[in-house]
């Protein structure tokens, strides 16, 4: 998203040259350099991850309740050299985290579910919930506090399809694990879908502050300029009457 | 490494343009073009990021000497704002996989350690071993069974450093832990100090398909030319250093 941007102000001042439009023709150019420093160099992606990020900092310590579930988003998947489905690189946080919280609601000795959330949003032939479950099984999850989600195809559907998989479960407590950058998004679809969840974070992503640009952060601004287009969508299509029906946390 | 070489062709473009060397800068400008769509749609990265990968793609066997160690090879780290220093993007992928590895190893019934090897590299005021064995905690590897190497800077200390304490381990079978893309460096540095190792790959990245040119693409570019240019430092280290030799007193087994 950030190269397209900068190409079709580019393209604009070339065609405005060549209309003789000089003065437009350089404040489009002039543009275009800015904005290439400003993302490259790291100060665009670092006030858009903070905005993100930031009120995901610090993971929340978790009571567990006598009926837990950690959902698990899925953030695609790939198949391997010898045809076998495994997650993709950036799953792999997620998977971890979710893991690591697994474990300790096991060790409070409570009851625990692990609900994985994801379809076959790359077309590789499995759904994501799938393939995550069989890598947590030999990370030592037991098969039956897994729960699949194998139908979902982005994060709306994620939140769609969980809710009345977690109600049929009857958690108490639901917590929601994600990326940092896709956790805002994500807890508001799963709270329109009536789940009140508490959010944590997997990862945490930086921008390279550097003089020179960088194409990392060109990368993670496009990762955040996605998630503040798909809030944005959000809000619109609540104000227009356009979102799916929408329920308060703690209606059955 | 992208970025430069876009910006070179640039402003040669416009120096060019600025001399009166109209076809020099069309050359320049269509180069450029050229490169943008290449690189962003994903031809180039794909190419690359397959031709290096590929040895790798195939997860060795898992057959197991009675004593292994497990070398997990840091990758990054970032800092959260109030809290500790915690493994980055690049490095959760390693984890899970030297997690699944030694799991898989200790329901085999033979003796693991995992030596995580990384030193301060990108000053957080803590070893990346240190951070990552933390990771490691959490996702069930005891304390026991880990050993950290908490110098090396680079991939060529990774292998330099690992000498003595697997050495220590005596383990018989060394797994070398790293992404698809960092092995065939990591283990030219291992085969160097003399480790045998046997590599097992953790992320195998890809490029994406797209029809407007992708930032993400870019990066994958970049981590592939990094990977490109740094094996060939190592070749001339290698050169440097007397080709391959191990040096005398390294007691580590060869299998």
């Amino acid at each position: 998203m950030s190269l397209d941007v900068l190409i079709v102000l580019v393209l604009l001042g070339v065609a405005l040259r060549a209309l003789k439009w000089r003065r437009t023709a350089a404040v489009a150019l002039g543009l275009a350099v800015l904005l290439f420093l400003a993302t490259g160099c790291g100060l665009l992606p670092a006030w858009l991850l903070q905005n993100l990020q930031g009120p995901y900092a610090r993971r929340p310590a978790i009571a567990w309740a006598p009926r837990n579930a950690i959902v698990l988003l899925g953030a695609g998947a790939q198949r391997a050299a010898d045809g076998t489905a495994e997650p993709g690189e950036p799953a792999h946080s997620r998977i971890n985290e979710a893991f690591a919280l697994y474990r300790a609601c096991k060790a409070s000795g409570m009851d625990c579910r692990l609900e994985v959330s994801g379809g076959d949003a790359r077309h590789i032939g499995e759904p994501e919930a799938e393939v995550y479950a069989a890598v947590l099984e030999r990370m030592g999850v037991a098969t039956a506090d897994l729960l699949l989600e194998p139908r979902s195809m982005n994060t709306w559907q994620n939140a769609q399809f969980s809710a009345p998989l977690l109600r049929g479960y009857g958690a108490q407590r639901v917590v929601l694990v994600s990326s940092a950058t896709h956790l805002h998004r994500a807890s508001l679809y799963f709270a329109h879908f009536g789940i009140a969840a508490t959010p944590v974070r997997s990862d945490w992503l930086k921008e390279r502050m550097d003089w020179w640009p960088q194409s990392w952060n060109f990368a993670v601004t496009d990762l955040a300029l996605h998630e503040y287009v798909g809030v944005l969508r959000f809000h619109v299509y609540n104000a227009m009457g356009w979102n799916a029906q929408e329920t308060d946390p703690g209606a059955p | 490494m992208t970025a430069p070489l876009l910006i070179a062709l640039l402003v040669g473009a416009w120096f060019a343009g600025r001399g009166g060397w109209r076809r020099l800068r069309l050359a320049a400008l269509a180069l450029a073009s050229l490169a943008v769509l290449a690189i962003g749609c994903g031809p180039v990265p794909g190419e690359l990021l397959q031709l290096w990968q590929a040895p790798y793609a195939q997860r060795p066997a898992a057959d197991w000497a009675p004593s292994n160690a497990i070398v997990l090879l840091t990758a990054n780290a970032s800092n959260p704002p109030g809290g500790m220093p915690e493994p980055g993007h690049a490095g959760y992928t390693r984890i899970a996989e030297a997690v699944a590895l030694y799991r898989d190893c200790r329901a085999a019934g033979a003796r693991c350690t995992v030596l995580v090897s990384g030193g301060d590299a990108r000053s957080i005021g803590e070893p990346l071993a240190q951070v990552y064995r933390q990771a490691l905690v959490r996702l069930g590897v005891p304390d026991a069974d880990m050993v950290l190497e908490p110098r090396s800077r680079t991939t060529w200390q990774n292998a330099e450093f690992a000498r003595a304490p697997l050495a220590r381990i005596g383990a018989q079978r060394v797994w070398l832990v790293s992404s698809a893309l960092h092995l065939r460096r990591a283990v030219f540095a291992f085969r160097h100090f003399g480790i045998q190792v046997t590599p097992v790959r953790a992320d195998y990245l890809r490029s994406v398909w797209s029809p407007l040119p992708s930032a993400y693409n870019f990066h994958v570019t970049d981590l592939a030319l990094h990977e490109y240019a740094g094996m060939l430092l190592y070749r001339w280290y290698a050169w440097r250093h007397g080709a391959g030799a191990p040096e005398e007193g390294a007691a580590l087994p060869v299998d």
